[in-house]
């Protein structure tokens, strides 16, 4: 049996935790070459379907092991403060990476804006182009967000729709649903009429079937509403090879290339 | 698919652990609430049934104070383990515990209460030790309450969702259960993967209820939740 499906087999339940431990360890003793080891990432939702395709394409490469763990950012934050066992947070922010850096839970040096989203109103069968000032003119209740008290998608859009002007007891009667994926769903199903998107989820979306949006029926706030996404190495996994391992590769062409195709821009430095 | 498969798995081990764990600590509990005219029955009896109707996410939430590496009883667990109790399987064992106690206890009291005083006195006049009396006498008698106990607890336990998602978190093979994968699967636009998954649990919670109601008859008690 090759390592590789070894490692497979013995990877899933709890209860073999043990048992794949005596295995590594007896792997690591035979003299393997190489030192494989798992990571656990949080990823914020909208970013999951490019994490994953990172994870096959790092897990192709080298013998580390990767698992993606997908949540809202503000709900992974407050899971790391309260001892989940990940190793790798990549927010959808620049915030909650501070606070787990200033909590001392992650590490300040590791600290890297990994991508760019774009936020946008999809608005299908509008009157013509969407408009941020139109929107009123929709029943609160159809027009959906992603929660901006933890997903910063919505925290982005919440600030364009209050500098818009818009009626303060309308915009309180919107759907605040979980994160900025679910909106797409929503509007996709004909749940909700408009909404807040990311670009990711549009195009994560169009490959699965599951949703179509035209062009035109998107208004894109790339320079207005900017979404940092900013990525820390856990203190937990200071010594984990295959954590390091993602940090380090997240800035070479390849990945960089991977992030691009989804839907986000990566910064001009390149390293 | 591996991932769903995963989560099928873990779902059943939770549930069979849980289930397994719950029979030795229900069973004295059971019995000490159908037989006892203590004054704090009714007070303890209230307690156990409290999950019941509590919101899942009142229990998932004081548990994940308590739970959390900074508490007492969490900090000792790092201790002990090097692992926190939060986001593990062992913390969801503990959880789901707590969560799905009534629906072992409350069958249990049901059956042992049906247990005459009168058989248990012949066969102590016949000289059977406290111990012949509850293996040969009462768990014989109980067989029904211990069937519709464990069927119970392990579907409620398979359908556990707040207090995962409180303290749970999403992580595979250690706390991506099926409520959670399902609703990730939605979260995510993957709906025919969500259709598969819920019809599967849709099948399951409707076999696991005929089978109480057809092989224990009409006599549990535990219908709420």
């Amino acid at each position: 049996m090759s390592t590789a499906r070894l490692l497979h087999v013995v990877r899933c339940p709890p209860v073999f935790a043990l048992v794949r431990g005596l295995i590594l360890t007896a792997l690591f003793c035979m003299g393997c070459s190489a030192i494989a080891a798992e990571a656990r990432i949080a990823v914020a939702a909208n970013f999951r379907e490019t994490a994953m395709a990172i994870a096959a394409q790092l897990e192709a490469k080298s013998p580390h092991r990767y698992q993606v763990i997908v949540g809202s950012t503000g709900k992974l934050a407050s899971q790391i403060i309260n001892g989940a066992p990940f190793d790798v947070f990549m927010a959808a922010d620049r915030r909650r990476p501070q606070q787990l850096v200033e909590r001392g839970l992650a590490l300040a040096a590791s600290e890297q804006i990994y991508a760019v989203g774009e936020l946008g109103l999809w608005w299908p069968n509008g009157p013509g182009t969407p408009a941020l000032d139109a929107l009123a003119t929709l029943e609160p209740r159809s027009v959906c967000v992603a929660n901006p008290a933890f997903a910063p998608y919505g925290e982005a859009a919440w600030e364009l729709l209050q500098r818009a002007g818009l009626d303060a007891d309308w915009l309180q009667s919107i759907v605040r649903v979980d994160n900025v994926n679910l909106v797409a769903g929503l509007i996709a199903q004909g749940q909700a009429r408009a909404g807040f998107v990311a670009r990711s989820s549009l195009i994560a979306g169009k490959r699965q079937g599951t949703v179509a949006a035209a062009d035109g029926d998107v208004l894109w706030f790339a320079e207005q509403a900017p979404v940092d996404q900013a990525m820390v190495l856990l203190t937990r996994a200071e010594t984990n090879v295959a954590a390091q391992h993602w940090v380090q590769q997240m800035q070479t062409p390849p990945i960089r290339e991977l992030i691009q195709r989804d839907g986000y821009r990566v910064s001009v430095k390149q390293d | 698919m591996s991932g769903d498969l995963q989560a099928v798995w873990l779902t059943a081990l939770l549930a069979a652990t849980t289930t397994l764990l719950l029979v030795p600590i229900a069973s004295p509990l059971a019995w000490w609430l159908a037989r006892s005219a203590s004054p704090f029955r009714s007070f303890v009896e209230a307690v156990v049934a409290m999950p019941l109707v509590l919101p899942p996410t009142v229990l998932g939430f004081y548990l994940l104070i308590m739970l959390n590496p900074e508490s007492v009883v969490g900090g000792l667990w790092v201790e002990l383990t090097g692992d926190s109790l939060t986001f593990s399987f062992s913390g969801l064992v503990i959880a789901s515990i707590i969560y799905s106690l009534p629906f072992m206890v409350q069958p249990l009291q049901a059956a042992f209460r049906a247990v005459p005083e009168s058989v248990l006195e012949a066969a102590a006049t016949l000289g059977a030790s406290p111990r012949d009396r509850w293996l040969n006498v009462v768990l014989p008698m109980a067989k029904r309450g211990y069937l519709t106990g464990c069927v119970l607890t392990f579907a409620h336990t398979v359908g556990e969702f707040g207090v995962v998602l409180m303290m749970g978190g999403n992580i595979p093979g250690e706390t991506r259960v099926l409520s959670i994968a399902i609703y990730e699967h939605v979260e995510t636009l993957n709906y025919d993967a969500a259709h598969m998954l819920a019809l599967g649990l849709l099948c399951f919670s409707f076999l696991s209820l005929w089978l109480v109601y057809r092989y224990a008859g009409h006599r549990f008690e535990v219908v709420r939740g």
